[in-house]
Order: structure tokens, then C-alpha cells, then sequence
């Protein structure tokens, strides 16, 4: 039921599809072998996410590699249920730009864009402060609003997007 | 709350429902409301959340991934377990006298001091199975074996070259280290290679045949595929099905 959503923020946080394939795996196997454990099931959507996320701290500290280049061939690989919208904004560039975005605003936004978490819920997966949560978010979206007309306008096309009107915030 | 604040919460306002119990935005929704450049700037925070969010949900997982957590998930699934607190008191007791025997016995993972290759390859799949760690990158679980200090196998049969791997795991024990890679074939049956990093006569398993000649046995549910090569004991293991030995001789097959 989560293997696609959990994917997704895998991609996010891995930037390429090999890697974010593994940590769904990963996921999933840390499920089968402790998800008994759990008491409360209401709980296992958050602990997937959480693990998820445990999994690509410790496998980032062991590669401290990076692997930008590699994301659009990840795109090529995967199928992508939905054809692109109207507005220029896509798939592939929600993902390339999610993934150029600093790695701080990286993990909350695409919990945010997942639209199936609570700010607790997402609080709880990062283990940082929900105010933290919510800045992150903000600013993230700024990021990536901003890298989404860089990809959207590309060389010597028109921005799709009308201009952020009132985007500051004081 | 003046508009620069309202924005600030608004920016994190998600429409689709999932923060609409959330009292911390029930104040600025309301100014939204009745301030209509709060508004519009609103509907064109959520236009854009509403594009960025619908694009997203359109990435999909492999469709092989998915069958593959699925294959796996069976095959490692533990038992449903009731936690019941003579359970619970008999499990912290079991867990103190581990503590105990591994202090005495230093070794690591407690295996039977007498008992073949064959057995301890089966004792660990019947009793410690787990996965350490999953990928289908050979090259990554090779890295991962080696920083755990576990052994890697080295020549693989010819059949198991051909095959996906899936993931692996490794142990310390008192019958010496021993790891195992998990392979898959494409009718999504799973075989274990465990690889003993002792020469077969330590543990058992004197006069084992070289790689070309395996020698095959049954042990319980399991059919099993024996040789030695550089010095390590290999175990090749595919449990049986509905009583069918399955055919392992055939990754041994040039």
C-alpha cells in the first residue's frame, strides 16, 4: 500500500532510482523483520517513512557520495503514471528539482508534497521540532519554486508560471 | 495577526484536507477569508502546491521492486506474535541468559558445536533468518559484507551468475564468520548462498568437493549444494515446496 509514496521520498532524498529502489527494499525488510513489534498500528504509515529515512542517513554516511547526474537517468527508467500538466510542471521536474533543492529542505518537502502526513507525523519521521518542520517548508518551497521556473523556462523558453506575487514575507 | 504572519502560516496551509484539524491554522484561514488580497495570494500558493503535489504522486515505483518486496516479504515474514506479559517476562529472561551465555562464549551467535555444514546452514535459515541489508547492486552487498568483516564468496556457480541478487546478511558465530547472499531467479524462487569463512574440515565438512563437483544433500526442507573453494565452506540452499525437491543441480550447469 506504501510501496509507491515511499518510493517517491526515496527518490527525493536519493536522487536515483537504484538507490531509491534499495532503500524501499530496505524499508520493507526492516518491516518483516520488526514491524510485529509495533504496538500501535496506527503508527506503521509514520514508522515506514521513519525507517525509510533512518536507512538513507546511515547509507549516505557510508557512500558521502554524490549522484546529481544520475537523476535523469533514474526518470528515464521509471514510468510515470500521470501525464504532465498544463502548467509545465511535471514529474521529472518536480523530482530534478526536488532533488537540487539544499538537502535541509529536501526530506520535509517532499512529506509536505506526499500530502499524507500531519506536521506531527512528519515532525516525528525527521526527529526535529514541528516549528522547525514549518520553516523548513516554507523556505524549502521558495527553493524550489524558484529552481521549477529555471527548469520550466529552460534555454529561451517562456516561463510557464505567473510570477510569485506577495512571496515575501516580511 | 497582521498579512506578513498569516502568510507565513498560510505558506504551509495544505488544501487537500490534511491540515484542516490543525487549530494552529484556523486563525489565519479565517483573515484569509475576509481579506481578499490574503486570498488571492492564497489560491495561488495552493495553484502551485496543487501542481507540484498532483506532478509528484505521478512517480510510480518500479513495478519489479514492488514483486520483489512482495516475493521477499513472504519469505521473511515472522510469525504473528501476542504479546502477553508471561511472554513478555519469558522473552526478558530469555534475553538476560543471552547476555549471560555471550559473556561465557565470547563468539558470537551460539551455533551447535557438532553439527555438520549442511545443519549450521539450515540452523541459520531456520532460526536467525534475516536480511541485513537489501539491493540488487551485487557490488554494494559485496562492500557491505566486507565492512561487517564478513566473508565474501568469491567463484559463484555458473547458474547463480545469471540470477538477480536480493540482499544479505552476515554473522559472527561460534562455529567462525559466516555470511549470506540472497539470490533470485526469474520465477522469483529464492536461493541462499551462505559462505563459512573456516576451511570445511573445522566445521565438519572434510572432503568436500571443488565447485565443479558440488555435493548435493536434503537437510529437512532444504536441498542443499556443498562444495569448498579457497579455503570456505559454500552452502547452497533452495527449501523445497509442497514436498518437490527443487533442481538444484541446475546452477551448477555451465
Amino acid at each position: 500500500m506504501w510501496y509507491d509514496p515511499l518510493y517517491r521520498f526515496a527518490l527525493s532524498l536519493a536522487r536515483n532510482g537504484d538507490d531509491a529502489l534499495d532503500l524501499t527494499q530496505q524499508t520493507f525488510a526492516r518491516w518483516a523483520e520488526k514491524g510485529h513489534t509495533l504496538r500501535d498500528k496506527d503508527r506503521a504509515k509514520s514508522w515506514l517513512f521513519m525507517v525509510l529515512y533512518r536507512e538513507f542517513l546511515d547509507s549516505r554516511r557510508l557512500k558521502q557520495r554524490e549522484v546529481l547526474g544520475e537523476v535523469e537517468a533514474a526518470l528515464d527508467r521509471q514510468a510515470l503514471e500521470r501525464p504532465a500538466s498544463g502548467s509545465g510542471i511535471d514529474a521529472a521536474s518536480v523530482i530534478a528539482a526536488l532533488g537540487a533543492l539544499d538537502e535541509t529542505f529536501r526530506a520535509p518537502l517532499s512529506l509536505f508534497y506526499l500530502e499524507s502526513h500531519s506536521y506531527k507525523e512528519i515532525a516525528e519521521i525527521l526527529d526535529i521540532p514541528i516549528g522547525t518542520v514549518m520553516s523548513r517548508i516554507a523556505r524549502g518551497k521558495e527553493q524550489l519554486r524558484t529552481k521549477l521556473q529555471i527548469t520550466a523556462a529552460g534555454p529561451g523558453k517562456v516561463v510557464p508560471m505567473r510570477p510569485a506575487k506577495g512571496e515575501q514575507h516580511g | 495577526m497582521d498579512n506578513n504572519k498569516a502568510k507565513l502560516i498560510l505558506s504551509v496551509y495544505r488544501a487537500n484536507g490534511v491540515d484542516a484539524q490543525d487549530p494552529m491554522f484556523r486563525e489565519a484561514l479565517r483573515q484569509a477569508e475576509s481579506d481578499p488580497a490574503l486570498r488571492a495570494w492564497l489560491a495561488e500558493q495552493q495553484e502551485f502546491d496543487i501542481q507540484v503535489s498532483s506532478a509528484f504522486a505521478g512517480v510510480v515505483g518500479p513495478v519489479e521492486g514492488k514483486v520483489m518486496i512482495q516475493t521477499t516479504m513472504g519469505a521473511t515474514r515472522p510469525h504473528q506474535r501476542r504479546w502477553l506479559w508471561p511472554l513478555a517476562l519469558a522473552a526478558s529472561i530469555a534475553v538476560l541468559l543471552a547476555v549471560w551465555t555471550g559473556l561465557q562464549n565470547p563468539g558470537g551467535l551460539a551455533l551447535p558445536e557438532n553439527a555438520s555444514l549442511a545443519e549450521l546452514a539450515t540452523n541459520l535459515s531456520d532460526h536467525h533468518a534475516s536480511i541485513g541489508l537489501m539491493s540488487s547492486d551485487y557490488m554494494k552487498l559485496r562492500a557491505w559484507i566486507a565492512e561487517k568483516g564478513g566473508p565474501l564468496p568469491d567463484r559463484l556457480p555458473p547458474g547463480l551468475e545469471k540470477m538477480a541478487v536480493l540482499g544479505c546478511q552476515t554473522w559472527k558465530t561460534s562455529r567462525g564468520k559466516v555470511s549470506l547472499v540472497c539470490f533470485v531467479g526469474d520465477d522469483m524462487k529464492i536461493v541462499h548462498l551462505y559462505v563459512f569463512d573456516q576451511p570445511p574440515a573445522g566445521l565438519n565438512g572434510q572432503g568436500l568437493p571443488d565447485l565443479a563437483q558440488p555435493r548435493f544433500e536434503r537437510s529437512g526442507k532444504w536441498s542443499l549444494a556443498l562444495w569448498q573453494d579457497q579455503g570456505r565452506g559454500y552452502v547452497l540452499g533452495m527449501p523445497m515446496e509442497s514436498g518437490k525437491a527443487p533442481d538444484i543441480e541446475r546452477f551448477f550447469r555451465a
